[in-house]
């Protein structure tokens, strides 16, 4: 692929993705089609958040998708270097992100929880607040929620809680995306990835439409109020 | 105030330092855990824990829970006390693994804080024990041969250096006499293992009433654990405790190696963790120490888990911050009059200067108030508080006591005095040298990404600085790594800089340079060396066409490089940026990253290279270099080497089993297993290569075997094809700077032209 076709390209792809949660299985953990999906899909500077893990946000990859580096003007990157940030991240996301949220990425959303310092009892929980938080995340924000996983046993444990499942395939022509909302009819340097959800806002119309997506999540049981904390809200599951 | 301690149940054996020997006394001891979480759920615990016999009382109290936290208001916690120390770990697990779940809550609901501290520290922490020892320690070092232990027979043991011989019973009787006689307060044991051996042949020759401590009885306080550092590979053996003595085991103490026992002493001051266990205490572990100790001042907790991520940031933001120390890429080649320069503790100086800290990058307090902050840091849009941060409380006082001892040691003290300033001023260096990476990593008790990219762009901001004034002063830069530079008079001297234009001034006396960015900057750039000739080394399989320049970035991927300016060097081939060796102006050399420094290599290629070395230095031609390579491999080839001069030393990575590839080390391993002798990840194997196309475990054969083959005449001795690649490769690195490759230099060779007289010149 030339590089310069590839970026030209780039700028016509967008997400064809519901609402909740949609786990992109990749070839790798350094692969960066989440790269390119976040470039196309904020490329007018929406709002997204990327939840990071294993260093995967390279900055010098993000650019090079990116059509201009305005098209990254909305995205608000954190990393976690351990299990209990990347919860904490996710939870974090959870009080911030609103209606203009456009898309939640966490690329290799499992690999933190694998490490050593995780006591035995915790590890799966965690993982299983983090998606469950993630998932619900989208459906109260109208918003796709992307995860990648690049082995099976991190397909599998992801699969349980993804609404959507899309495949990452590698071929000698390039990349090419499987799944549901996906076309398949062309690679990764034609495909076009469409978005269908209207967003929140316009969906709900303002906030004061009362449809406050923390009030949303509220009425799922995923947020708790809290009168000392620091923040308004803390997720609970 | 007591040195060394011992634990059982709810009382402490807190031992004093009398002048004649030591004296103990029993103390009650309620250790604590506490608990952050929503009030209602930490109600909920309390209730819960009144039931639970481990658990002696509960409170509510006010600490902060974060260095942040202290820009804000204590929080409410939860303080769990214990009877006993030996169950907070249990507890721990419990709250979390347990109640946390019982009650429904979401996971994390409960954060701990002062779980994980080792008991002595713990003890004196919570009591304002300073355990620093009141008088000189006596100590006795007790050593034994790997392989008597491995087979647990005792004929040999050496009693500080002297070997004692003879029966096991003989052995520890003499032993224990000397125990008696000197009653030394620090027992330094080659092995951990040790204490139990030798307790059990004791036992077994009849010797009643034998032990090692001031009392008898000994505990095992932790057992052998593999772990994984830095990307590293460790091995911790079990720990033992003896009453009333520290216990130093040398097979697993940094810091007794790099420092002895003044250094240990320092750190036990300085860090408030009892001797024997600063003396196991990774520099990681005591830098930690020393942090826990000052927060908890300030009534800030330790957590035991990481939590708190860092915060949202922008793609630009993260661009700027996710980028490492400057580097200036090498000029591969042969520089002549190179002076080294360097800042003195540039990091730790940073973050004191600057006030660099978890709770003063990018504080709450004065976010938005550009009237308020202390100051920007250069090219991230992070603020630094004005009110004195953490992290240069817990530095200063260790820079102050390096530039203390490092005065009193230009003063010529007597021999004495000099050792125990070099011990002190030496641990002190690896804490300055740890405190920065330490910020940035992922499990470091207080650290902060933050924090770490903010001393790197401060870093990057004077070392560009310094460049821009020895450069306008006529000072070339031919390398540079984050806080040292390589500089050469510009025009003169240089053989290298041709692209340089003409017509150079004298440039001006680099003291007077030195002095100037001292002053600007406010950090010390010494004139650490000065050299007759350095070598770069380009990375190996370079060829022209590489990039040469300025590059910056640790992290970043090879496209990183796009921003070096394609100057008049672009065609020569990349320097290696750790790999180069020079010519002291007051002679000796320097090496860094050849093979003559990594303990890899056999001191045979080793000294060889050392030779090569000393060849170029009084030829400066790498035809001289090669012949003596060639007479080397003559010996190599003849069978005139000793073995042992070929012994190979190489650390276990993983466990034999996680091998895929049938290495010398996974030869080694297997016949060090024949031998009985356990080898484990983070331990070393010694052997020597004896036929590298042979059947795994006849590859090689290890140290010790060479001595029982050389008795027995039993061959073979050693690999010569093997060895003359590696020292071929040793010469490479030596001639690779002028040009010569490998694939010259055997062309060389293969020449069989007559050799220069220069490689005869010496023996």
């Amino acid at each position: 692929m030339d590089p310069v076709g590839v970026r030209r390209d780039m700028s016509r792809l967008a997400l064809e993705a519901d609402t909740g949660l949609t786990v992109c299985h990749v070839p790798s953990v350094r692969s960066t089609v989440v790269h390119r999906l976040v470039c196309s899909q904020l490329a007018d500077g929406q709002r997204g958040y990327w939840i990071d893990a294993r260093n995967t946000a390279s900055t010098h990859v993000l650019y090079d998708c990116a059509a201009s580096p305005r098209a990254l003007e909305g995205l608000q990157i954190a990393r976690a270097f351990t299990a209990y940030q990347h919860h904490s991240l996710v939870r974090r996301v959870a009080r911030v992100a609103d209606s203009e949220t456009a898309l939640l990425v966490a690329p290799n959303v499992v690999d933190r929880y694998r490490d050593d310092d995780l006591r035995e009892y915790e590890r799966e929980e965690l993982l299983a607040a983090t998606l469950t938080i993630l998932g619900e995340l989208g459906h109260a924000l109208d918003c796709p929620v992307l995860v990648t996983a690049a082995d099976e046993d991190a397909g599998a444990a992801v699969s349980e809680y993804a609404d959507h499942e899309i495949e990452c395939l590698e071929t000698r022509e390039g990349i090419r995306l499987e799944g549901e909302g996906v076309q398949t009819d062309g690679y990764w340097h034609g495909s076009y990835w469409q978005t269908t959800i209207p967003y929140w806002v316009e969906v709900c119309g303002a906030l004061d439409r009362g449809i406050d997506p923390v009030v949303r999540a509220y009425d799922r049981g995923l947020v708790e109020s809290t009168a000392d904390g620091e923040a308004e809200t803390e997720v609970i599951v | 105030m007591a040195y060394t301690f011992e634990f059982d149940g709810g009382t402490v054996r807190a031992w004093h330092l009398t002048a004649e020997g030591a004296e103990s006394e029993g103390v009650d001891y309620t250790p604590s855990l506490f608990v952050d979480g929503p009030d209602t759920a930490l109600e909920a615990l309390a209730e819960r824990l009144a039931t639970d016999p481990k658990v002696c009382a509960t409170t509510f109290e006010r600490r902060y829970t974060s260095l942040h936290d202290t820009k804000s208001d204590r929080s409410r916690v939860l303080r769990v006390s214990l009877e006993r120390l030996s169950k907070i770990w249990t507890l721990a697990d419990e709250i979390r693994g347990v109640h946390e779940r019982e009650f429904d809550t979401a996971p994390g609901t409960y954060r701990l804080y002062d779980v994980d501290l080792a008991p002595g520290f713990r003890y004196c922490l919570d009591e304002g024990v300073d355990p620093t020892p009141t008088r000189e320690l006596r100590t006795l070092r007790i050593e034994i041969d790997d392989r008597a232990l491995a087979n647990r027979t005792l004929s040999e043991l050496r009693l500080d250096g002297e070997t004692v011989e003879g029966e096991p019973a003989e052995i520890c009787w003499s032993l224990w006499r000397r125990l008696e006689r000197d009653d030394p307060d620090v027992l330094v044991v080659s092995h951990g293992e040790l204490i139990p051996f030798l307790e059990t042949v004791a036992s077994e020759a009849g010797l009643d009433g034998f032990h090692l401590g001031r009392l008898p009885g000994s505990t095992r306080v932790a057992g052998a654990n593999t772990y994984e550092s830095y990307g590293q590979t460790g091995h911790s053996p079990a720990r033992y405790r003896i009453p009333g003595r520290a216990v130093i085991d040398e097979s697993n103490s940094f810091l007794w190696h790099q420092s002895g026992l003044d250094g240990l002493v320092y750190m036990v001051r300085r860090t408030g963790r009892p001797l024997q266990e600063a003396a196991w205490g990774s520099i990681g572990t005591l830098l930690t120490s020393r942090q826990i100790r000052l927060a908890r001042q300030q009534d800030v907790l330790a957590p035991q888990n990481k939590w708190e991520p860092e915060t949202f940031s922008s793609v630009e933001t993260l661009h700027a911050a996710d980028r490492g120390g400057f580097t200036f890429a090498p000029e591969v080649g042969f520089h002549e009059n190179v002076h080294e320069i360097d800042f003195a503790s540039l990091y730790p100086r940073i973050i004191c200067q600057h006030n660099v800290s978890p709770e003063t990058v990018g504080c709450a307090c004065c976010a938005g108030d550009d009237e308020r902050i202390r100051e920007r840091v250069p090219e991230l849009d992070y603020h630094i508080c004005r009110e004195d941060g953490f992290l240069p409380g817990v530095l200063r006082p260790l820079l102050d006591d390096r530039a203390k001892y490092k005065r009193e040691l230009d003063r010529d003290p007597d021999e004495a005095a000099e050792r125990r300033l070099r011990a002190k001023s030496g641990a002190i260096k690896w804490i300055l040298v740890s405190c920065f990476g330490y910020q940035g990593y992922r499990n470091a008790k207080y650290g902060r990404i933050e924090c770490h990219e903010a001393i790197n762009a401060y870093a990057r901001e004077i070392v560009l600085r310094s460049k821009r004034h020895l450069e306008s002063a006529g000072w070339h830069i031919v390398h540079g790594i984050v806080d040292s530079l390589w500089v050469t008079p510009r025009g003169g001297g240089d053989s290298r800089t041709t692209a340089e234009p003409k017509q150079e001034q004298e440039p001006e006396p680099l003291e007077t340079v030195l002095e100037r960015i001292s002053c600007e900057i406010g950090i010390e750039l010494e004139h650490d060396g000065e050299y007759e000739w350095v070598c770069f080394v380009p990375l190996r399989g370079s060829g022209s066409g590489s990039r040469s320049g300025e590059r910056s970035g640790t992290g970043a991927p090879a496209g990183a490089l796009s921003s070096a300016p394609a100057g008049a060097l672009s065609s020569t081939p990349a320097g290696a940026l750790t790999r180069y060796f020079g010519k002291r102006t007051g002679g000796g050399f320097k090496c860094r990253g050849i093979e003559c420094r990594q303990r890899s290599t056999s001191a045979f290629v080793a000294d060889c290279q050392r030779e090569f070395l000393e060849v170029l230095d009084e030829t400066r031609d790498p035809e001289a270099v090669c012949d003596r390579l060639g007479r080397r491999l003559g010996e190599l080839r003849r069978g005139d080497v000793e073995p042992t001069d070929l012994v190979v030393t190489k650390r276990v990575s993983q466990p034999i089993e996680a091998y895929q590839q049938r290495t010398h080390t996974v030869a080694a391993l297997r016949r060090y297993d024949r031998h009985g002798v356990e080898r484990h990840p983070g331990q070393t194997v010694q052997y020597v290569v004896v036929d590298d196309d042979a059947r795994n475990p006849e590859r090689v054969r290890l140290e010790f075997e060479l001595e029982f083959e050389s008795e027995t005449r039993s061959q073979p001795t050693y690999d010569a094809d093997y060895y003359a690649a590696r020292l071929v490769r040793a010469a490479e690195s030596v001639t690779s700077p002028q040009g010569w490759d490998r694939a010259r230099i055997q062309r060389y060779l293969a020449d069989g032209r007559t050799v220069q007289l220069s490689a005869f010149r010496r023996r």
